[in-house]
């Protein structure tokens, strides 16, 4: 069995000078969790990008789920992101104007998934993260720590075997945190393969691996 | 496909002050197109009745008023004594191509029996049934002028449908008799004339006929004999056999009178088909003209959707790079944004479609011209704007579909 996600010496370089990513190698397994580590600065956003297909690297080899993305259309790519990838952001990312469940519909209405099927999904995941309640409601009703919620719910309604988090809690006071890390440990234990950024070294205590990054480049691992 | 239109419904109903806005433009532009399509439409209406009324094929020659001056008038008097039976003739025996002439004179009785309210519209003409002949009537009732009535100088009279209904007002007037100052004509028909009403093309007045009350030129003489030192005839009617003869019938026809009337200034040639082709010229250039207008506004109307789709996708940029996040491809945005642009434009092109009856039909009232919206306009109108959507939407649509997903994680 391959391994979930495999990045040969990926390189980003911002403008003319600033090597942000200077040829990462990371290989996660099935069912790891792996919390990204570094100073500011350091590249990790940068990389998860890399990972979650939503920036193109400069160099470098990358296969997710035993597919070798690095030549794709900027279409088939859109298709990656939509089916093997979950995307959870620091600032929730949700659509304003749609409703919770709406929001975490939204991946499958690319997947063309007729929209009964999809919202009835929709829900079923938000009673998985504790928002069956919820279902109706517009992100500008919903506190912090529920717009995350619906935010992994939209990540985790495609069931991609790639779950990515960009330090999901920064934005979040420490009881809400606490909820959302619990989450994620579950859907670990759960199985989920999970990559995590974060600056956090309690969150990051809860992963199997801490990647350290330094200056673009991939210094260690604990 | 669904999806796409209820999407783009939604995120213009979130905005709607700027999608009724961004509407306008085509709003105005179509309410523009129909509007000046329904003026043409009402012209050209106009031109067919005034070929029922006056007839392609005719030539009108009318008396002119003589001047009042009596040295001038004198002058012209010692020369010529104006339009006459033996115009008739001479045009008859000297230009091919003719199929009917005839003279007419009007009468102006002192009294009139039955007696109507009011004698406005009421007309006495004295006419040759040459004239009758290539006049576009139809028969309502009983019979035309004939031959015979003009040589047996017999006392019958022909009513226009006007004429008919002031005289006698429901009765039929068929048979009945009236009195023309002093003599007692029987009425043996009654006719329909092309229009009512009175219409002017080109400063020329066409009068309408429907009020006439018609007898023979002969009758006519024993109702009021010739005034001295006033033409003869008021009217002569030359009726061409085909379309090809009236141009350069109409110059011999010019230049052979003005020789009989030794270049004095006392009849004036109304040809229906040179005016009729002139008004069509000028119809043309108004066509070009608002047209080139009407165009023009479409024209700023899309560039206006344009512009506001563009400030749009500045202004969503974070919505579109979460939609690419979450899997949607760049066909994806850009769909979405060209069917906005096509809803926005074909709003507007159905409002600008009420709009455009309203204008036609202000139009209508403010100058009493005939207007009409025809459905070629409405269907124009339709297909024109949501091409406008997909032409001005795709500008903005493509600047959408070129956003980079990790733009998200940034903002
Ligand atoms: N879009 C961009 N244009 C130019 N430079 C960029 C861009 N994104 C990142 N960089 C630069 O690349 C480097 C790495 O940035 P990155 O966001 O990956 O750091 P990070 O480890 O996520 O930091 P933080 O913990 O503050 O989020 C930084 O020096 C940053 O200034
Ligand atoms: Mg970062």
């Amino acid at each position: 069995m391959s391994a979930v996600l495999e990045a040969r010496g990926l390189q980003r370089r911002y403008g003319g000078a600033t090597l942000a990513l200077a040829g990462a190698d990371l290989v996660v397994e099935r069912g790891q969790f792996v919390a990204l580590v570094g100073t500011s600065g350091s590249g990790k956003s940068t990389l998860l990008q890399l990972l979650g297909c939503l920036d193109r690297p400069d160099a470098g080899t990358l296969h997710i789920d035993g597919e070798d993305v690095s030549r794709l259309s900027d279409d088939a790519l859109a298709r990656v992101r939509n089916r093997r990838i979950g995307f959870v952001f620091q600032s929730f990312h949700l659509l304003p104007r749609l409703r919770a469940d709406e929001n975490v519909a939204l991946p499958l209405r690319y997947a063309h998934v007729p929209e009964a099927t999809r919202l009835e999904r929709a829900r079923e995941l938000l009673e998985r993260v504790g928002l069956g309640h919820r279902t109706h409601h517009l992100p500008g009703e919903l506190s912090g720590g529920q717009c995350q919620r619906v935010a992994i719910a939209r990540a985790l309604v495609a069931d991609p075997p790639l779950l990515l988090a960009d330090e999901p809690t920064g934005n979040l006071d420490s009881t809400s945190g606490r909820e959302i890390l619990e989450l994620f440990t579950t859907l670990h234990a759960e199985g989920r393969t999970i990559v995590m950024v974060t600056h956090d070294p309690h969150v990051a205590s809860f992963a199997d691996r801490r990647v350290h990054l330094e200056d673009g480049h991939i210094v260690r691992e604990t | 496909m669904r999806d796409l239109i209820k999407e783009a419904a939604r995120s213009l109903a979130a905005h709607r002050a700027r999608t009724v806005l961004s509407g306008l433009g085509i709003l105005f532009g179509v309410a523009a197109v129909i509007g000046i399509l329904s003026i043409g439409e009402g012209a050209r209406r106009e031109q067919e009745a005034l070929i029922a009324q006056l007839g392609v094929l005719n030539v009108q020659i009318t008396s002119t008023e003589l001047p009042e001056e009596k040295e001038a008038k004198l002058e012209i008097l010692r020369r010529t004594e104006g339009l006459s039976t033996r115009d008739v003739r001479a045009i008859v025996a000297m230009l091919p191509g003719v199929e009917h002439v005839g003279g007419s004179r009007v009468l102006e009785p002192d009294t009139l029996f039955p007696r109507p309210a009011d004698r406005k519209g009421l007309r006495f003409v004295g006419v040759d049934p040459g004239h009758l002949a290539g006049s576009p009537f139809t028969l309502v009732s009983g019979r035309p002028l004939r031959q015979e009535d003009e040589k047996t100088t017999a006392r019958v009279a022909l009513l226009g449908e006007a004429a008919a209904r002031r005289l006698f007002g429901r009765k039929r007037a068929l048979h009945e008799w009236i009195r023309v100052d002093q003599t007692w004509l029987r009425v043996v028909g009654v006719v329909r004339t092309g229009t009512g009403g009175q219409t002017s093309m080109e400063g020329v007045t066409i009068q309408d006929r429907s009020g006439d009350v018609m007898m023979p030129l002969s009758t006519s003489r024993v109702v009021a004999p010739a005034k001295r030192g006033k033409a003869e005839l008021d009217e002569i009617q030359v009726a061409f056999a085909s379309v090809e003869d009236v141009v350069p019938g109409v110059d011999v026809l010019d230049r052979h009178l003005k020789r009989r009337h030794r270049e004095q200034p006392v009849y004036e040639l109304t040809v229906p088909l040179t005016l009729i082709a002139q008004s069509e010229a000028q119809q043309r250039i108004f066509n070009m003209v608002m047209g080139l207008i009407a165009g023009i506004s479409l024209l700023v109307g899309g560039i206006g959707i344009m512009n506001i789709m563009l400030a749009s996708v500045m202004e969503r940029t974070k919505e579109i790079a979460i939609r690419l996040a979450v899997g949607a491809s760049p066909r994806d945005i850009h769909r979405l944004f060209v069917m906005e642009a096509c809803l926005i434009s074909l709003l507007g092109g159905v409002l600008g479609i009420f709009a455009g009856f309203a204008v036609s039909w202000v139009v209508a009232w403010f100058t009493g011209w005939a207007t009409s919206v025809s459905l070629q306009a409405v269907l124009l109108a339709t297909v024109v704007s949501t091409l406008e959507g997909l032409v001005f939407g795709y500008l903005p649509a493509r600047q959408a579909a070129q956003l980079q997903p990790a733009m998200a994680v940034r903002l």
